[in-house]
């Protein structure tokens, strides 16, 4: 079973279209309060406009999220994103990007630093408070989008394949860091990726999505303890995980859900 | 060792910049020296030319007038120039159907419609300010659709995915980044509207730097000529460093900056 | 513990279909977006030309050009053998003035781009003339050549020069440092160097810069002829506004942006055409 208690997110039917072609369709799951739930698909599949839809950031042509409870229109309270391409405001120092979501609330230069501050500190990036994002590395970059999700201390942030425009070797780095940071202050996650292993790494469930258009292929459990560091990926449970997931995602056309692995399932849906 | 190499780079560039500036004098001098006085007066001539015309205050008042309409022209051309631009960045339908008459707008040349002005406006002040408009608008316009239209989709999605007010994206997102371009537009503006401040002066009134021009050469007043010519390219140069200087400033979070 | 929410739709066979029909479906919204737009342009200039017509019309004197009235004169201006030799001597004069500037810009741009210590000497003065309004000369230059077409050229020249100059000079600076590489290994003596490495290289410059010339040139040739009331199209225009016939002296103007225009465009032409690997800075 997966952790977590109640429902926080509840995507139900969503479909979008563009004109009259079909991304995505039926696509139903929940995630819980404090459960990540990675999503994996080929590139091409859906994967950002499905956050972007559960965010509020795109209209969806059918079915509907609901945060909280609340049907998702605009963009809601509590709600955080993380980018792809980190979306920092080349204009604002390290500190205005990380204090933007505290600003637009309102809160005052003066209140939002030492929050800042200890957010800075937290994602490793103290020294560059001044800096302009032009100035910093990828991975740093990266630190300072996660820090500005963090800042207006989200119930559900969304990571939109956060660490795919970096280094290998720095992305290794910022997923252990974001378990770290994970394991201290718990939202309920969705986390889109493209890379099989981190989907695995990170996520308590994966919702696999594949077809054309896409659908949920499977939804596995991942169930590998939590706190995890890197020694998970050494574990036969990942292998294991991994392997189907990998399979499922490159269109293996002959497999069904009945070659789970017995454990591998253990999906729970709720209506 | 590279402080040296790099102390001896600096030096050399200086030294361009210094003999560049000597040589053209000297030559500026020797040439006038050969010529006759009504082709071409020697550097010293023109200066002694220049500090007459300050003393006696037709340089002054000159420059004075000038300034009137090209302050006025300039600001109105800056604030109908942004507004236009980013109306026609943000509304779409606006640019479909505008966009071609701005572009053909922009490619004719604004002298031409002068004398249409003179006879619509008469002599004066409004018809100087009028040609300014004209000759400084467009960049100014052009400059800030470019840059109001090319705000990269994902940070307009971070301003609203962080529940920022219409006002908040304004404020953070669309106008800084919009400030830089804005600035190239002023300072291609700058330019072109100290054109059409000469123009203006030429066609459309009696007094001003470009009439001074008119009247010297009617005198065959060489002398004159250059020393007004020269005041004009130092206000060409020192409105440029200060279009550059803004443009730099607003865009110091660029790399490079 | 319910299963899968995999809404496995038949996924195989219409997706060929959808392929195909989307396609369609691209190609016919495309083709009435661009009928919707132009459609559109067509009202916004119809909007832009009442507003004049009906400006003038209702709050200015009869003698001020409107549209109608501008398009109605175009079969007697161009008529006029006067009006015909006006363009002539106006246009030509432009383009004699643009072929002077482009061998004088060619030259000077390509020494300065390589010579880095020409360059900060030149560089100085070709920055301050592309500074400052260049039209202030203009009565200088009566003194110089009299109130002939001389001066109308040399204005000309003068406007154009600046921007070939910057272009080819930047043109010239950029040439990729692996050709000149191979030219050294393959120790080419000078001319071939700067025949068949530097100028090829700063030609989609030269180009780009005739491009901004256009504009400039025209400015100086009208300037010159209100000035110096030399026979051409910008005096016609002067003339014929003072004579109280705007009309005619509107057509005029729209032959001078005509030609810019289609100058412009095939410039532009040429560069996308022949130099494919050029891209502004």
């Amino acid at each position: 079973m997966t952790s977590g208690g109640d429902t926080k997110i509840r995507v139900d039917g969503l479909e979008k279209r563009f004109g009259d072609r079909v991304v995505f369709s039926g696509v139903t799951f929940d995630v819980h309060e404090g459960e990540v739930v990675s999503i994996v698909g080929p590139s091409g599949c859906g994967k950002t406009t499905l956050l972007r839809c559960a965010v509020g950031l795109a209209r969806p042509s059918g079915g509907e999220v609901r945060i909280g409870g609340e049907t998702v229109v605009d963009p809601p309270e509590g709600v955080a994103m993380v980018f792809q391409h980190f979306g920092l405001f080349p204009w604002k120092t390290v500190t205005a990007n990380i204090a933007y979501g505290l600003t637009v609330r309102g809160m005052s230069r003066r209140e939002a630093a030492p929050k800042v501050a200890a957010l800075i500190k937290l994602v490793g990036l103290e020294g560059f408070e001044k800096s302009y994002p032009y100035q910093l590395s990828g991975g740093m970059q990266q630190r300072a989008g996660l820090a500005r999700a963090l800042a207006i201390e989200p119930s559900v942030l969304v990571m939109d394949e956060p660490f795919a425009a970096l280094d290998a070797q720095t992305r290794d780095v910022l997923q252990l860091e974001l378990l770290r940071i994970w394991d201290t202050r718990q939202a309920a996650m969705m986390f889109v990726t493209h890379s099989i292993d981190e989907a695995v790494l990170m996520g308590d469930r994966i919702v696999i999505l594949r077809g054309r258009p896409s659908s949920i292929f499977d939804i596995v459990d991942v169930g590998i303890p939590r706190p995890r560091d890197r020694s998970a990926v050494d574990s036969e449970r990942f292998r294991v995980v991994r392997d189907y997931v990998w399979r499922a995602v490159m269109q293996d056309a002959e497999l069904t859900t009945a070659e789970r692995p017995a454990d591998v399932g253990a999906i729970r849906v709720n209506h | 060792m590279t402080t040296q190499v790099i102390t001896r780079h600096r030096l050399r560039v200086w030294a361009g910049y210094v003999g560049g500036v000597v040589l053209g004098a000297v030559a500026w001098q020797l040439i006038g020296m050969q010529t006759s006085s009504q082709t071409f007066v020697p550097i010293t001539a023109t200066l002694s030319r220049l500090g007459q015309l300050i003393a006696d205050g037709t340089l002054p008042a000159a420059l004075w007038t000038s300034f009137q309409s090209y302050l006025v022209g300039m600001a109105i051309a800056l604030v109908l120039g942004a507004f236009v631009g980013l109306l026609l960045a943000r509304r779409r339908l606006l640019r479909t159907a505008f966009e071609p008459y701005v572009v053909a707008l922009y490619a004719t040349p604004m002298v031409g419609l002068i004398p249409f002005l003179l006879a619509l406006l008469g002599f004066g002040f409004w018809s100087k300010v009028v040609v300014i408009v004209l000759f400084a608008f467009f960049p100014v316009l052009l400059n800030t659709q470019r840059g109001a239209q090319s705000i990269s989709p994902e940070l307009l999605d971070v301003a609203r995915c962080y529940r920022s007010s219409e006002w908040d994206v304004w404020r953070h997102v669309i106008i800084p980044y919009t400030l830089p371009f804005l600035m190239t537009g002023v300072r291609q503006s700058l330019a072109r509207g100290l054109v059409g401040m000469i123009a203006s002066d030429y066609f459309l009134s009696s007094d001003g730097l470009g009439s001074l021009l008119i009247t010297a050469s009617e005198r065959f007043d060489t002398a004159e000529m250059l020393a007004v010519t020269l005041t004009i390219t130092v206000i060409g140069l020192i409105l440029m460093a200060i279009g550059r200087l803004a443009e730099s400033y607003f865009a110091r979070w660029r790399v490079g900056g | 513990m319910s299963k899968v929410v995999a809404t496995l739709t038949d996924e195989v066979a219409p997706e060929t279909q959808a392929t195909a029909t989307q396609a369609a479906d691209a190609e016919g919204s495309t083709a009435r977006r661009i009928l919707g737009s132009t459609a559109l342009r067509i009202l916004a200039g119809v909007v832009l030309l009442a507003i004049w017509q009906f400006g003038v019309t209702l709050f200015a004197p009869a003698y001020v050009a409107t549209p109608l009235n501008t398009v109605k004169r175009i079969p007697a201006v161009f008529a006029d053998p006067a009006f015909g030799g006006d363009v002539q001597t106006t246009l030509l004069a432009i383009i004699e003035g643009l072929a002077i500037a482009v061998v004088i810009g060619t030259l000077v741009g390509l020494v300065m781009g390589r010579l880095p210590d020409v360059n900060r000497v030149l560089g100085m003065y070709v920055g301050t003339f592309y500074a400052m309004p260049l039209i202030a000369v203009v009565p200088l230059l009566t003194v110089w050549f009299g109130y002939t077409p001389e001066a109308r050229l040399a204005m000309v020249v003068l406007e154009a020069v600046l921007p070939i100059i910057y272009n080819v000079a930047e043109g010239a600076r950029l040439v990729p440092t692996n050709f000149l590489d191979v030219t050294k290994i393959h120790h080419a003596p000078w001319w071939r160097v700067w025949g068949g490495v530097v100028l090829p290289n700063a030609l989609p410059y030269v180009l780009a810069g005739l491009d901004l010339a256009i504009g400039r040139a025209l400015i100086g040739a009208v300037v010159a002829e209100f000035v110096t009331a030399i026979p051409g199209l910008g005096y016609y225009i002067l003339f014929n506004v003072r004579s109280f016939h705007e009309n005619e002296a509107m057509v005029a103007l729209l032959v001078l942006v005509a030609f810019a225009l289609v100058l412009r465009a095939l410039i532009n032409l040429a560069i996308s055409r022949g130099f494919r690997w050029y891209r502004p800075a």
